[in-house]
């Protein structure tokens, strides 16, 4: 289930990509291989029901309060995380605006806040677990979470769908 | 993009410069500063001063300790540093988005011509190296369009200084069990002189960028450090360096 799941995914980002699947050129062949391995451990897991950002962070509303982290293209992209800088609670927090900052090995990136509303929670096991955020993006790695003050933002994001088109859109 | 040179310049006030340059305005900028004077250790922006140093040492020798605000691990600067930060803006650059190593692939194909004089320069983890050996540390400091990568170069380095420094957590795998002095290398022997480098670099910038020489007058009237902005730098005090090894102290 896993390995065909994986291959329909290659099949669809070579076709995102304007690649033919098929060609009678062996060394067409073997850079296409070699690009779709590449990208094959670069597909990033894209949960449905969920609303993402452009910037990669996801948020799940369940009623007045909203749930936020950082996409699992991110935490690839970022790599091993050692430092989580996140805000107090009762902060707030507006759309578009830098919420909090995540470490990697070289490298301080400014995270932003894909809804507006006021902090009333923030996941303290970050503090001494920074890489939950690797191993499990959109469950034990959330960043925050926030009364939204106007769910009218949510139109702005991107679905599962879109977001696996931006996804494919910027890989590289 | 900018070039804005400088000479001996406090590293502190060159982290908050950085700093503002990065979040308050909108240019591309390269800043070249060769060397500072006091010494100073800098730790990336989550460096605990206890896990890093030999904190009684940089007590006992009143070392100026700082928090800038990039990632990456720690560094003791001094005359012999030469720094240089560059400042971009997305669209100055051909990637699709601004994650860290990307980033850091992108830098090693701007400097490579600056070092064609030198063999096997390359970048070799997060590192810039000679062979396998460092020649300068590297942070960043991603955010919205903008980015930042500052680099600084080990012209020369004195052994004692370098005892600061504890054997990190977290080292590279190509560094493999060696001692710092078996890890690093001095930039001095490889090029002709300090002049000759940093004009290899700016030659090397030239080939992507149309340099523009600004002076620290200039950058002073026309990007004020009076616009709010983030400010992350920090030196931390002799108290707080004291309070940092207290557990251990106590422990004893």
């Amino acid at each position: 289930m896993a390995f065909r799941s994986v291959a329909t995914q290659a099949v669809t980002l070579l076709r995102l990509r304007g690649v033919p699947t098929v060609s009678n050129n062996s060394s067409s062949i073997t850079n296409t291989t070699t690009n779709t391995l590449r990208s094959l451990a670069f597909i990033a897991e894209v949960l449905d029901g969920l609303h993402y950002a452009a910037s990669h962070e996801w948020v799940k509303v369940e009623g007045s309060t909203a749930i936020v982290g950082i996409s699992d293209h991110a935490q690839k992209e970022l790599g091993d995380l050692v430092f989580v800088e996140l805000p107090e609670a009762g902060s707030p927090c507006k759309q578009g605006e830098k919420f909090a900052s995540v470490e990697s090995v070289k490298a301080v990136s400014d995270v932003y806040s894909p809804i507006s509303g006021t902090v009333v929670e923030v996941n303290t096991s970050l503090s001494e677990s920074p890489d939950l955020i690797n191993k499990s993006p959109y469950g034990d790695g959330w960043l925050m979470k926030l009364t939204v003050s106007n769910k009218g933002e949510l139109d702005g994001l991107m679905g599962a769908d879109a977001y696996k088109q931006h996804q494919a859109a910027n890989a590289h | 993009m900018k070039l804005l040179r400088l000479q001996g310049f406090p590293i502190l006030q060159q982290l908050y410069l950085e700093e503002r340059l990065l979040r308050a305005t909108t240019h591309n900028w390269c800043l070249i500063n060769q060397g500072t004077n006091p010494p100073a250790i800098i730790v990336g922006i989550s460096g605990k001063p206890e896990k890093l140093l030999d904190v009684k040492a940089v007590l006992q020798d009143n070392i100026p300790v700082i928090r800038r605000f990039s990632g990456g691990g720690t560094v003791i600067v001094d005359t012999d540093t030469v720094f240089v930060t560059l400042i971009c803006r997305r669209d100055a650059v051909t990637l699709p988005d601004l994650y860290p190593r990307p980033i850091m692939e992108w830098t090693e194909h701007l400097y490579l011509p600056a070092f064609q004089t030198v063999p096997s320069f390359h970048l070799l983890e997060h590192d810039y190296v000679l062979g396998d050996r460092k020649f300068g540390g590297n942070a960043q400091s991603i955010i919205k369009d903008r980015f930042l990568h500052h680099t600084s170069f080990l012209w020369d380095y004195q052994d004692f200084r370098m005892a600061y420094l504890k054997l990190p957590q977290r080292t590279p795998t190509y560094r493999l069990a060696r001692s710092h002095s078996d890890f690093i290398c001095r930039l001095k022997d490889y090029m002709p002189s300090r002049e000759a480098f940093t004009d290899y670099i700016v030659k090397a910038f030239e080939q992507q960028f149309r340099l523009q020489e600004i002076s620290l007058d200039e950058v002073e009237k026309t990007q004020p450090s009076s616009v709010p902005h983030i400010t992350s730098t920090q030196v931390f005090t002799t108290a707080d360096l004291q309070q940092s090894i207290m557990p251990l102290i106590v422990k004893g």
